[in-house]
């Protein structure tokens, strides 16, 4: 088979078996939890022996079985939010989806500020941006989140601050390693404006490493979520995954956590398909 | 380096601070006082007190203790994963090393807080508060190994590729012999950066988790539970002086980012 076909098939089949063993991984958790396939009705003592018998043979299906009802779209049930676990992260997934979203918007336009302020508009005030990014890089996002919070802002604002130093660290050393490169020494020597060498020598050749880190932002965004919706009060996953931790609820951690495998191990691939396998 | 230079003293004042909190700290840690609860700053409390009438001053120096030298255990921990799973990877080769790769990456898809969670939700929430320590550490180290790893297995298979690992093969050197006395001194400074970045990301983790409610258990107090206070609404408003441990984090955090990223260029 031809090299390039090999390794996009590769490519192709390494995110399925890394969620294929994550959800293996989370059916097995599942099972294991305390009180998974406990039915109250057992302790009925009205009941037959044979609804009894069903009863139990209903939960002897072992982490197969789990998996299996995953497959169909039985998620389970929450026992600390007394809700199907498919409903509650409905209901909540699109206040998350809102947060995330907002959160991105916000850190993307701050680091493509602060990269335009150090590279084209004022070079001499890369102070600016580098300090407050290392200010909030030795931030707690709680913490980040707490501030968030008390100004009144929403709660993708504490996002945006959690994800902004990374993402204009990452942006600004991408353009710094390009920025010795021949051709850019070459374009400033032939006296091209610095506009012209910011976009047409420095940006554009980074393209894919920005694709590629705007791809794992997603799964930076996700990294912050918890801290920020469980501190902001703010009705998401996050919040959701904080109260089934705090309640000790495996079917709903469980599958929430396999959620943002999906999303993280989609963002990943799209991360490695935008550099070429380079990065990601 | 000059700012190299600061950072490194206000690390080890830190470090001799926390190791010292025994003979520093004027109070115990645990020691509650309710007819000084929320006091500001003075001549008997430092830094004031909490809403239990302990002494902020106290708390913050043995939870310095706590957050510094256990981070530092955890990174140990994460580190040596890394350099056992690299190592053997790279030497390896072939089956070995796409098991374990595949581990690696599956460690990496899930999203790192996450997977805190569920496994924190798997133990026991109301743990005695020496085991809480215990446990959030050694969860954060044995969950925080996997980028390491990927980097460790990339830079063993380097220098297992380079000329004086192929002499040593070539003059009959035993693997044990070539993995303690050519490789692993090699990845020395591979392995000394990792721990180093390590460090800061778990004092940040225990304090995300401390702050939610999930890592060390009270009485003992840690940088994250010291931050807990501040999520009370109107605290900072009444008692400024709660803020302090967040100053404390945030300056220990920033001259740790300096000297570990510093130490990352040289090597």
């Amino acid at each position: 088979m031809n090299f390039r076909v090999r390794a996009v098939l590769a490519g192709l089949a390494i995110p399925f078996v890394t969620i294929a063993a994550a959800v293996l991984l989370a059916s097995l958790l599942v099972w294991l939890s305390p009180g998974y396939g406990i039915d109250e009705r057992e302790a009925d003592p009205t009941i037959s022996d044979q609804a009894l018998a069903r009863l139990t043979a209903n939960r002897r299906g072992g982490p197969f079985t789990v998996v299996r009802k995953m497959l169909h779209g039985d998620l389970g049930y929450s026992m600390a939010l007394d809700a199907p676990v498919a409903d509650l992260i409905a209901e909540r997934g699109a206040v998350t989806l809102g947060s995330v979203s907002g959160g991105l918007a916000m850190a993307w336009s701050g680091a493509v500020l602060g990269v335009l302020l150090v590279f084209w508009l004022a070079p001499c005030a890369r102070l600016l941006p580098d300090l407050l990014a290392a200010v909030l890089l030795a931030v707690p996002t709680a913490l980040v989140s707490v501030a968030a919070f008390l100004a009144g802002a929403p709660v993708s604002a504490a996002i945006a601050l959690a994800l902004f130093p990374r993402l204009y660290l990452f942006a600004r050393n991408i353009l710094r390693s390009m920025e010795n490169q021949p051709h850019v020494l070459h374009a400033r020597a032939h006296g091209l404006s610095p506009r012209r060498v910011f976009e047409h020598a420095l940006v554009r050749p980074a393209l894919p490493e920005l694709a590629a880190l705007a791809a794992v932002s997603i799964r930076m965004a996700l990294g912050a979520v918890i801290p920020a919706e469980a501190i902001c009060d703010s009705p998401g996953l996050g919040q959701l995954a904080w109260k089934a931790t705090l309640g000790r609820d495996l079917a709903l951690l469980v599958p929430l956590t396999l959620l943002m495998t999906g999303i993280t191990v989609f963002a990943n691939t799209l991360s490695g398909i935008s550099t070429g396998g380079r990065a990601g | 380096m000059r700012l190299r230079s600061a950072a490194a003293l206000l690390l080890i004042l830190l470090l001799i601070m926390a190791v010292g909190a025994d003979w520093i700290a004027p109070h115990p840690y645990q020691q509650q006082n309710r007819d000084e609860a929320r006091q500001s700053p003075g001549a008997s409390h430092w830094l004031g007190s909490d809403d239990l009438g302990r002494d902020l001053w106290s708390r913050l120096l043995y939870g310095t203790r706590v957050s510094l030298l256990l981070a530092a255990a955890a990174a140990l921990l994460a580190t040596l994963i890394a350099a056992a799973a690299g190592v053997t990877a790279a030497y390896c080769g072939g089956c070995t090393d796409r098991l374990l790769m595949s581990v690696t990456d599956l460690f990496l898809s899930v999203p790192w807080l996450f997977l805190l969670l569920t496994a924190r939700a798997l133990l026991p929430l109301n743990t005695p508060p020496w085991e809480s320590v215990a446990i959030t550490f050694l969860l954060l180290g044995l969950f925080g190994w996997a980028g390491a790893a990927r980097l460790v297995r990339a830079a063993a298979r380097a220098r297992l590729a380079s000329p004086f690992a192929l002499q040593a093969h070539a003059a009959g050197v035993s693997p044990a012999r070539l993995l303690a006395f050519h490789l692993l001194p090699n990845l020395a400074p591979v392995l000394e950066a990792q721990f180093l970045l390590a460090l800061p990301a778990f004092l940040l983790g225990e304090a995300n988790l401390g702050m939610l409610g999930l890592g060390v258990s009270e009485p003992l107090p840690s940088w994250g539970n010291l931050l807990v206070g501040l999520t009370t609404p109107g605290a900072v408003a009444e008692s400024p002086w709660l803020i302090a441990p967040s100053v404390v984090v945030l300056v220990s955090l920033l001259a740790m980012h300096e000297l570990c990223g510093r130490s990352r260029k040289s090597i």
